[in-house]
């Protein structure tokens, strides 16, 4: 048993004190507006990175993370650039520790209640787990998002990428409503026949509308993948917590259950993204990210063109062309050298054997994929027991160098 | 059964103790200086579109006449090998007596975007190599690469190895396909090519985030919970600020190189399977028979150990030698312990193989 267990256990009024302090903890929030609200913290404040909802600005019941919100935008302008920035990110982390020490302490307040019943314990710390889970859950998916605010996302894409197709906007605007979700509006702007001069801009049009659709399909499944494993990381920390229970591992700071929470999420994270449902998931999820970003520039490049402006098509043609030259340039350099009798080496051999390479640079093959090359042969696939260079020394003895010391320190020694 | 030993008076110390460090750590910040990155004296001796060759200044007179020359990967930047003072490989090579040069990448820009492999191995690397040769007067140097660098490496001396005396890898991916390679895994259904299509030169940020999605909740929270302690020192904090600095220094990758990298090494595993082409002429590692130093690391999450050792059974050298350092990808360059065991055991196989 720890000391600190031995100095508890022996002071009868422990328990009392504790809920001295835990009553004291929560007055440090009364004087807060948002106390009163409920003690977990805003839905939208939860993420899979971010179970324990810590807080983004003031949030009820998290007097740590409050105090330090009231500090931080009084010390931030005083701050140069690379630190306001550096800081922020430290900040941000800093609240889900600070989050935890307040989920917690409410899970210790509950087993003080318990006075050592170790089944009501162990219902405790079951019962704070499943509600974090419960409430990271409900807040991770928040259901769908608005309709009117993805319906304007949506005019705001098209209208952007489709200058002159009002009328098929304007059409499709007609099926929108908020209770029907965009879902329909999505349906009815893919249906619409093309017709008119117009007719390949609208096609495009619904191209990137449904490919934007696929992307949103995609990145949902990922967020709700991400969301389940989160569901995992809580339940696999309330089985660490409860094992080092049984084995008198006592957990004595926040920083250990933070490490804790650290531990699970990478151990549930790491188990999943080994799996081949992952690697198509992230691989759908990108490549859908491609095909809709694709689909995207080829219509700002169709309205650049219309406009006489530069595209990025004549860029890559530019960049292309301008790539060829420098690499046919090098070669011609290279050419150039050889003829000039190689470079300033320092001894005839040195001498020869650039010029030598030189020459092998300069051959058709070198010069790129404008010149036809000839079939030639690449470095000869030695046999395997070839004879390296350094065969021709004399093979020490293992575990013996030259040198001797450092090098065999800590190698291994392995000789094919 | 209990299982918090927490009392609450220690909650709000700890919790007390914490933002003050945090408040104390803001002060400590502000107040450092610029964060210098780069220990080593050294001069461009050779400069090509954005690369720049470095040539590191002797600290002590050459023992090995043999000039080294470190080829870093197209990702991050190559002060990694020379952080600062105390914490470099390149300084620790130095006072072994080598003759350290060093291609540095630069950052690509659009013009860059149809680089090739070809390009970086057969041109950019060559080029650095005849121009060190020819500074020295040699027909033949030491060659090391770094992570990526590694696989570049093992592909220039394939493709020119009369130009290689002695070959060092270091924490290089040589089998893609190995159990632990969550990097590979997450690739493995990219459509690549229309990624480069869409987006061209592939953005740093993009790698970044490829890298913190390997260990997200370590490497994006639990890393800044753990450097509230160490906040009060400047030095401490100024170490890790220079460490933060190069983690999100990532240049741009150009686009076809990166096609041709992903499809080639990740997705096809072809360094192991003998399928890389590279400007059309095929990189056969079994053709590579100089000496090999295979450096690795135990506990590298990006590279994992396996995927290095693959290169025993890749190459023909009859002098082949592996060394696992006891640490991690960045490890290796910048730990105390990498310090102590690095370039004297890179050193030492070098000096028996002049």
């Amino acid at each position: 048993m720890s000391d600190k267990k031995k100095a508890a256990s022996g002071d009868p009024d422990w328990l009392a004190m504790q809920r001295r302090y835990l009553d004291a903890l929560s007055s440090l929030g009364a004087g807060n507006p948002f106390a009163a609200a409920s003690p977990f913290q805003t839905a939208s404040s939860f993420s899979p990175l971010n179970p324990f909802g810590a807080p983004a600005g003031p949030a009820p019941g998290a007097p740590w993370a409050n105090a330090m919100h009231g500090w931080w935008p009084s010390a931030r302008p005083a701050a140069p650039d690379d630190t306001r920035d550096f800081f922020g990110k430290v900040l941000e982390q800093a609240r889900h520790y600070w989050s935890i020490g307040a989920q917690f302490s409410k899970l210790i307040e509950d087993i003080a209640a318990c006075e050592g019943n170790k089944k009501a314990i162990l219902a405790c710390v079951n019962a704070r787990c499943k509600a974090l889970q419960a409430a990271s859950a409900a807040a991770c998916n928040p259901g769908p998002a608005d309709p009117a605010q993805q319906y304007e996302a949506l005019l705001a894409l098209l209208q952007t990428a489709g200058a002159g197709l009002s009328s098929w906007l304007e059409a499709g605007a007609g099926a929108f409503s908020p209770g029907a979700g965009i879902g329909r509006l999505r349906a009815r702007l893919l249906s619409m026949p093309g017709l008119g001069y117009s007719r390949e801009t609208q096609d495009k049009l619904q191209e990137l509308l449904r490919l934007w659709g696929e992307y949103q399909d995609n990145y949902q499944e990922y967020q709700s993948v991400m969301t389940r494993l989160n569901q995992e990381s809580l339940a696999l920390m309330q089985k660490a917590i409860i094992k080092r229970a049984r084995n008198d591992k006592d957990i004595r700071s926040i920083k250990q259950l933070y490490d804790l929470w650290i531990e699970s999420s990478e151990k549930a994270y790491g188990e999943y993204v080994f799996t081949d449902e992952y690697a198509a998931l992230n691989g759908r999820l990108v490549n859908a990210l491609m095909a809709f970003r694709q689909k995207q520039n080829e219509i700002s490049e169709d309205i650049l063109a219309a406009m006489n402006m530069p595209t990025m098509r004549a860029m890559n043609t530019l960049e292309r062309r301008q790539h060829q030259l420098r690499k046919q340039i090098k070669t011609l350099e290279a050419e150039l050298q050889a003829l000039k009798g190689g470079r300033q080496a320092a001894s005839p051999a040195a001498a020869k054997a650039v010029k030598d390479r030189v020459v092998k640079a300069a051959t058709p093959a070198a010069v790129g994929k404008q010149v036809k090359k000839p079939k030639k042969k690449t470095v000869a696939k030695a046999p395997a027991k070839a004879a390296a260079p350094g065969a021709k020394k004399k093979s020490r003895p293992r575990g013996k160098t030259k040198a001797g010391g450092p090098v065999a320190a800590g190698m291994i020694d392995i000789k094919i | 059964m209990n299982p918090f030993n927490i009392r609450p008076e220690d909650i709000l110390g700890e919790i007390h103790d914490f933002n003050l460090k945090l408040a104390q750590g803001f002060k400590t910040l502000g107040e450092l200086d610029e964060i210098r990155v780069g220990a080593s004296a050294k001069e461009a001796v050779y400069a090509e579109d954005n690369l720049v060759l470095y040539h590191f200044k002797a600290r002590k007179k050459a023992l090995n006449p043999v000039p080294l020359l470190i080829v870093y990967a197209l990702v991050n930047r190559p002060y990694m090998a020379d952080l600062q003072d105390g914490r470099s490989m390149i300084q620790g090579l130095l006072d072994q007596g080598i003759d350290v040069y060093l291609i540095d990448w630069g950052y690509p820009d659009g013009a860059d975007k149809y680089l090739t492999l070809d390009d970086y191995i057969n041109g950019y690397i060559d080029r650095c190599v005849d121009h060190v040769l020819a500074r020295h007067g040699r027909a033949d140097l030491n060659l090391l690469g770094i992570c990526q660098g590694g696989a570049f490496s093992l592909c220039y001396t394939a493709l020119h190895q009369d130009k290689i005396k002695n070959l060092i890898t270091t924490v290089t991916p040589v089998d893609f396909h190995t159990e632990k390679d969550l990097l590979s895994h997450m690739v493995r259904q990219v459509d690549i090519d229309r990624v480069v299509d869409t987006l061209g030169n592939i953005p740093g940020e993009l790698l970044n985030w490829a890298f913190l999605t390997l260990k997200p909740y370590t490497l994006l929270g639990q890393k800044y919970v753990d450097l509230v302690e160490i906040l009060g020192d400047k030095d401490k904090a100024m170490n890790f600020m220079r460490m933060e600095k190069w983690i999100f220094d990532s240049p741009d990758q150009a686009g076809e190189a990166y096609r041709e990298f992903i499809k080639q090494f990740y997705q096809q595993n072809g360094l192991v399977k003998g399928t890389v082409k590279i400007g059309g002429q095929a990189v056969d590692l079994a053709g590579i028979t100089v000496p090999v130093l295979n450096i690795y690391a135990r506990d590298d999450h990006l590279v994992p150990p396996d995927s290095s050792r693959a290169l025993k059974g890749c190459v023909s050298s009859r002098d082949y030698q592996a060394l696992e350092f006891p640490g991690g990808h960045i490890g290796i360059y910048v730990s105390g312990k990498a310090q102590k065991m690095i370039p004297p055991a890179v050193a030492g196989w070098l000096a028996e193989r002049v």
